[in-house]
């Protein structure tokens, strides 16, 4: 019920009480200071009834359906023939931090959230205590849950389509005062603690009418302003929520160091006994699925929710060295446009929040910026030249005509010039220097090794991803479980960091007479990382087809360049403007309509079409280190935020001291493993025979005693580096 | 040529059969000879067995006949050339409980559709795939290639001597295999004496 709608029906009340001839005076005069009290409290109050009457209220009401329901089982219990109270009457008795878990598998954290559904049938329970983490990853506002009476029930947000804001304070109730703050797109902005969140039942729709403009769920809290053409019946359009994490205080209790190659790559991992870590929701993205394509809106908070959670985590030390950076700065000038551009994408995405124009228009706005400033590949990428560009401003008039032109491709294309120019001046009037890209390098490296991490750390303690959460700094990835108090998953991924080093035949038991499995064979952190740290084999495929190199057989990568001739058959047309570019450019041409522009594709779906074309795996996908939702950034934003490419680039940079080509010969590889226990043996020669070559070496050499210890054959695998587009075969050989 | 004692005839061992298992990803020619009087499975140090890849997954191997199993999957005919259960039991003085052990195995590795034949002369020991060949006193069992001390040779097929080596290996397991007899189910039943 709204404010006004209360305020109608106290009216109501109050005439109806003047007009009862039954009333006696005194019970007359107490129902109406009652109706005055309540008129009073919600016209003086901001919002409403204030916050903590509420809570008090509802607290009382929670009281009183506890003892209802004690005395519901009661009734049943006396029916029984061996009477338990035990079971029963603990869970309704027991208070928060004291609730017993329903099952025994039901994690216990001592912070719980009420949801609280309103306008269901009486015989249905109404207020539900549900873990703060769990509230906050399934239940946030705007979110739609199946997990009460088998109806959708969706956790109200009231209106947001005006400005794509949900005003939460006058809804749900929080706490008075926040419990930490985050830095978000340049600002500090304060958290609130969720006590109370508040629901209403979808039940009366089922595919509810939703806006094709705004993705409002129209009949429910939300509604918009959009034109009723527009408001069609959908399948409840999926949300996810948009959280920022930040660690608020740890404490450390041992360290481990990783063996060579990774210690190149992660110098030390601390396991952290107690680790605080503030969650917070800043608002949440909504995706439907449309005609062609698929449309997100992403939705802010007012004010962002959240809890603190202490729990335990493992601290993994990154340290990426200046050398690589500057080599990245001077000889990748293709990764650095593209790192540009990933940059550009979140901070268009902001100023586009502040002038008002819908998230779904960031790849046109996007696109016209990168046609503006030439970062669409035409020529050599230079940064300094580009940089200066930038800072010229003189760019914006063509950012927005550019971005224009991309209407001709969508039904309804609603950006003002206006609103465009004045974010491309915003935009333009922030500075992007040399130090800002050496920054945005080691941030995209950072965070695409904690994808690796968070997927390695699920391999080792077979967790989900909602298990675990991360944090990143400027040179830390932070692992931790993402429950309060913990579910022992890092302890896990803590104690099989490392694979054991040598095998000693003390270590062997007799072997069972039946086979048995042994599903407790871990899987060692150590390995996980080193193979997800391997080329993806999509992106070898992708790039192994569309520039046509040296096809290696093996059945999977086959496999997979045969998929991507059937699926030629029918984007002839398309693939064929993906192979007239360098591979190297498919990330910028992923990016809006303005290549199907320069082609002068004038139909929508074909324009579609080429733009798919080009989701080559170059900074990432699903086979490799894209984890969609489960990103920090959001999924909407993951695609800015990660790179495989960069991460490829300083696995070959950390491993390089380790690495031989094939011609150095046999003796040479043996008297480096000497010194060195693990090397790399390569070769980039096309020639049908050269994979055959550097497999012969790494068997010429299995086995042979080095020292105490022998060479094992470790590791074989194909690569296609963006920087020099050939087959590559690598073999790895250690001393065990 | 290496020469192979137990500390490493296993890790040659497990390193040939995953060359094996690349060549047969790469549908090129590829197949193991396994010859051994006694077979027993055995248990492979993580060490051993861990192989980082993108392009096949060695992973989950916990003792010597997974490994069979993974060569198996990527499609390489396995032929063992072994003592049947049967021609044991009847004519050593070997421990039933070990016999029967052999024979469980055997019936294992036939399920995974190893090619088995056995030959009551049987006393060579030796593995021999596309990628090389591992020959010496090592019996495929649990003793033989972690406790015993044994003594072999390892020859890549790469090229010179070792190739040559190799070939007339290679040539003697396709005649041994060729006359001994293929196992039948009613060899792998023990008949106590």
């Amino acid at each position: 019920m709204t404010t006004s709608q209360l305020l109608e029906l106290l009216r109501e009340l109050k005439d109806k009480v003047r007009l009862d001839p039954a009333l006696d005076e005194a019970n007359r005069d107490t129902l109406m200071e009652h109706i005055l009290k309540l008129q009073n409290m919600l016209k003086n109050g901001e919002n409403g009834i204030s916050a903590h009457e509420l809570k008090v209220e509802s607290e009382k009401l929670r009281a009183v359906e506890r003892r209802l329901s004690m005395l519901d089982k009661i009734k049943k219990i006396r029916k029984n023939r061996y009477p338990s109270y035990f079971d029963d009457f603990a869970s309704t008795l027991a208070r928060p931090p004291y609730a017993l878990p329903s099952t025994l598998y039901e994690p216990q954290g001592k912070d719980s959230i009420t949801i609280d559904i309103e306008g269901i049938d009486d015989d249905l329970q109404r207020f539900h205590e549900e873990r703060a983490e769990l509230a906050l990853n399934l239940l946030f506002p705007g979110s739609t849950t199946y997990r009460y009476f088998g109806r959708p029930v969706k956790i109200s947000t009231d209106r947001w389509d005006t400005n794509f804001q949900a005003r939460l304070r006058g809804i749900h109730n929080l706490s008075q005062e926040p419990i930490f703050s985050v830095t978000h797109r340049g600002h500090k902005i304060n958290v609130y603690r969720p006590q109370t969140l508040r629901a209403r039942t979808l039940h009366r729709f089922e595919n509810p009418r939703v806006c094709l403009r705004c993705l409002s769920i129209i009949g429910s809290d939300e509604a918009c302003g959009h034109a009723a053409q527009l408001k069609q019946p959908l399948k409840i359009p999926s949300s996810n929520p948009i959280s920022l994490r930040q660690e608020l205080g740890r404490e450390v209790s041992q360290s481990k160091s990783f063996r060579v190659p990774l210690s190149s790559i992660i110098t030390r991992a601390d396991y952290v006994s107690e680790l605080r870590v503030g969650i917070a929701v800043l608002g949440f993205e909504r995706t439907a699925p449309l005609r062609n394509t698929s449309r997100t809106v992403v939705v802010d908070y007012d004010p962002p929710i959240g809890i603190i959670l202490t729990t335990r985590g493992v601290a993994f030390h990154i340290d990426v060295p200046r050398p690589f950076v500057d080599s990245i700065l001077q000889d990748r000038p293709e990764l650095i446009r593209d790192l540009i551009i990933q940059e550009l994408g979140t901070r268009l995405d902001s100023k586009m929040k502040e002038n008002k124009i819908p998230g779904y228009y960031l790849d046109p706005m996007l696109s016209g910026l990168i046609v503006a400033l030439g970062t669409d590949g035409r020529d050599r990428f230079n940064a300094v030249e580009w940089a200066n560009r930038f800072s010229s401003r003189n760019w914006v008039g063509g950012a927005v005509e550019a971005a224009m032109r991309e209407a001709h491709y969508f039904e309804r294309f609603d950006i003002e010039p206006s609103s465009a120019q004045a974010c491309f001046e915003s935009l333009a009037h922030e500075n992007i220097t040399i130090d800002d890209i050496r920054s945005e390098i080691k941030e995209r490296l950072i965070h695409s090794i904690a994808h690796i991490i968070l997927i390695a750390g699920c391999v080792t303690s077979g967790s989900l991803f909602n298990d675990l959460g991360y944090l990143v700094s400027e040179e830390e990835v932070v692992l931790f479980d993402a429950v309060n108090g913990g579910n022992g998953s890092c302890e896990m991924i803590f104690e099989f960091l490392n694979s054991p080093e040598s095998f000693s035949i003390s270590e062997f038991t007799e072997v069972p007479e039946v086979k048995v499995s042994r599903p407790n064979n871990p899987k060692y952190f150590d390995e996980a990382v080193a193979e997800l740290l391997l080329p993806c084999q999509q992106a070898v495929a992708d790039r192994i087809f569309h520039a046509d190199l040296t096809k290696p057989k093996y059945q999977e990568i086959d496999r997979r360049v045969k998929s991507l001739e059937v699926q030629k058959k029918a984007y002839e047309p398309e693939f064929r403007v993906v192979q007239s570019l360098p591979v190297t450019q498919a990330f910028q041409a992923s990016i809006g309509y303005h290549l199907p522009i320069e082609q002068g594709i004038q139909e929508a779906n074909k324009a579609e079409r080429t733009k798919e074309a080009f989701a080559i795996c170059i900074h990432g996908c699903p086979d490799c280190i894209a984890l969609g939702s489960e990103c920090e950034a959001s999924a909407f934003q993951e695609k800015f935020a990660i790179s495989k490419a960069l991460l490829d680039e300083y696995y070959r940079f950390a491993t390089s001291p380790f690495r031989v080509p094939i011609t150095a010969g046999a003796e040479k590889v043996q008297s480096f493993l000497a010194e060195n226990e693990m090397i790399i043996v390569e070769s980039d020669a096309q020639d049908a025979q050269e994979e055959d070559r550097v497999r012969n070496m790494a068997l010429k050499l299995d086995g042979k005693q080095v020292g105490k210890k022998f060479i094992k054959f470790a590791g074989f695998w194909v690569d296609a580096p963006l920087n020099n587009l050939r087959t590559t075969y690598n073999a790895m050989l250690v001393l065990i | 040529m290496v020469h192979v004692t137990q500390d490493n005839v296993v890790l040659i061992d497990v390193d040939l059969l995953i060359h094996e298992c690349l060549r047969a990803s790469e549908n090129k020619d590829a197949f193991a000879y396994v010859i051994s009087p006694f077979l027993s499975d055995f248990e492979i140090s993580s060490s051993w067995s861990m192989f980082t890849s993108n392009v096949i997954d060695v992973s989950d191997i916990d003792s010597y006949v997974d490994l069979i199993g993974l060569l198996r999957h990527h499609g390489a005919p396995v032929r063992i050339v072994t003592r049947s259960p049967r021609d044991l039991a009847e004519n050593t003085t070997l421990n039933p409980s070990f016999i029967s052990k052999q024979a469980r195995l055997l019936s294992l590795m036939k399920n995974m559709g190893c090619e088995i034949r056995s030959n009551s002369s049987l006393h060579a020991k030796a593995t021999i795939t596309s990628q090389g060949v591992l020959s010496g006193s090592f019996n495929l069992t649990k003793s033989g290639r972690l406790f015993n001390l044994e003594a072999g040779f390892y020859f890549p097929n790469t090229r010179g001597v070792e190739r040559r080596e190799y070939a007339d290996k290679l040539k003697w397991a396709k005649e041994l295999f060729e006359k001994s007899v293929p196992l039948v189910s009613e060899d792998l039943i023990i008949y106590r004496k």
